[in-house]
């Protein structure tokens, strides 16, 4: 096989797929997850219509957020641990853009499908189409910036005693403008006002993170991988 | 100057006369500040004697913020220059601004229950300042969350001029969005809208709290030092 960018592009993208193949007790442990939150909060908030329709949309993202939480912050870590993170620095393509496609296959493999239970959870909470039609849409836009801060921060603790507490401090302050704007299409559908301008901050600021998080994560995996 | 000062012992020598005045200073400034803001300052039009705790809550603010700023432009130091000593010194600032912007968001609460009738609300100055106490929470915990010390300083200051974004939000938050915290009124473009008899005791707290964080972050800074030797040495004898 020749070695050029399309051949390691694609034995990329294959590996990558392979290993969250073979873990696919992550996703369904997400799942799993988000079904629980689904369920306790009509028992917790209580059964009645009016009060789950003002917080039912919420209910649909925290139950998404909180459930991508825990995977994020191991982007890497089994790859820190197998010594490929080495190999992917020593390789002749640039360490930024295979952590870009490293974020890509992450997002397209393990978030996107979990879109598939959009519909189904705001069924249950009796949300209007129009609005689960614009919440996928969001998902998908917001949920790559999502993983590319979640880049950042696994790349950040690479080689701590134990990042189960700080990653979620590191995450939730830097993604706060993702749900600021998700939040603004939902609620301007809701009032019948145009989504679009709030849509297009979203995709503003998840193409910054696209420029920033490859150059921030790719310089903390050389001082992880330096020590 | 800043390269003389960059070495450590250099650095010890030149504080070892001064440091005293400055806690002096402090004790000072900050006596007489709270002596005119309790009893020699006028009361508000609305607010009446609630207004009193501005004194505190302002300086608690303002120096939250420009010690996270200076967290920052010591890690950009650091991770340009590779100077140790910027780590030891945006290590020492942390837990003061921490102490600080938790301090902030208390008195705020303790200001905002009279006034607005609520301890807390979601506007934009409020939660980005909740945002920065989260920054610091987690400036402290990557920079001590590795099994040895030294290796959290890199990813510690990077992570702090990450949150540099903050910043600026924090600032503009008033005028940016309509929110319920007051607009600036000291440092605008058309000079301070202050009563003058207020500002004067301002002033004297916010020199009292410069001089306060300054002697902390020495003791910080000297205290760092210690257990920076004392490491070396057990290295040393193995």
């Amino acid at each position: 096989m020749k070695i050029n960018f399309k051949n390691i592009l694609i034995a990329l993208i294959e590996k990558e797929f392979k290993s969250y193949l073979r873990s696919i007790n992550n996703f369904m442990n997400m799942i799993v997850f988000m079904i629980a939150i689904i369920i306790l909060f009509p028992l917790t908030v209580g059964p009645s219509e009016e009060k789950l329709t003002l917080v039912s949309n919420a209910i649909v993202w925290i139950a998404l957020i909180v459930s991508i939480i825990p995977t994020l912050d191991k982007i890497y870590i089994s790859d820190f641990k197998n010594g490929w993170l080495e190999q992917y620095y020593y390789s002749p393509l640039l360490l930024e853009i295979i952590i870009l496609i490293k974020c890509f296959v992450f997002w397209f493999f393990l978030i996107i499908p979990l879109t598939i239970f959009i519909p189904i959870f705001s069924i249950l909470l009796n949300i209007s189409f129009l609005i689960i039609f614009w919440n996928i849409i969001i998902f998908a836009i917001g949920s790559l910036g999502f993983c590319l801060i979640g880049s950042i921060c696994s790349s950040l603790t690479l080689g701590t005693k134990s990042n189960n507490l700080i990653s979620p401090l590191l995450i939730l302050p830097l993604a706060i403008p993702i749900f600021i704007f998700g939040n603004g299409v939902v609620e301007a559908v809701k009032s019948n006002y145009d989504p679009l301008p709030n849509l297009y901050l979203l995709i503003t600021v998840c193409l910054i993170l696209l420029i920033i998080s490859p150059l921030i994560s790719a310089y903390s995996i050389k001082i992880a991988l330096t020590k | 100057m800043i390269n003389y000062l960059a070495n450590p012992n250099r650095f010890l020598n030149f504080i070892k006369p001064i440091e005293f005045s400055i806690g002096v200073f402090s004790f000072f400034f900050i006596f007489i500040g709270l002596y005119l803001s309790l009893f020699n300052s006028p009361e508000d039009y609305q607010q009446g004697d609630t207004v009193r705790i501005m004194y505190i809550h302002v300086p608690f603010a303002w120096f939250a913020s420009f010690l996270y700023l200076s967290i920052s432009i010591a890690s950009i130091f650091f991770l340009i220059w590779r100077h140790p000593f910027a780590d030891i010194i945006a290590r020492s600032v942390a837990p003061l601004g921490l102490i600080f912007s938790i301090l902030t968001i208390l008195t705020g609460s303790l200001w905002g229950k009279p006034m607005w009738g609520t301890w807390w609300v979601w506007d934009a100055r409020l939660t980005s300042m909740l945002i920065l106490c989260i920054f610091y929470f987690a400036y402290i915990g990557i920079s001590n969350a590795f099994p040895r010390q030294i290796d959290g300083s890199k990813p510690a200051a990077i992570l702090a001029i990450v949150g540099m974004v903050n910043l600026p939000i924090i600032k503009f938050s008033v005028d940016w969005w309509n929110t319920l915290h007051q607009p600036a009124s000291i440092i605008r473009f058309d000079g301070p809208s202050i009563n003058q008899e207020m500002l004067l005791p301002l002033v004297i707290m916010l020199l009292g709290f410069l001089f306060m964080s300054i002697f902390i972050i020495l003791i910080n800074i000297k205290t760092n030092l210690i257990y920076k030797k004392y490491q070396s040495e057990i290295i040393k004898l193995g």
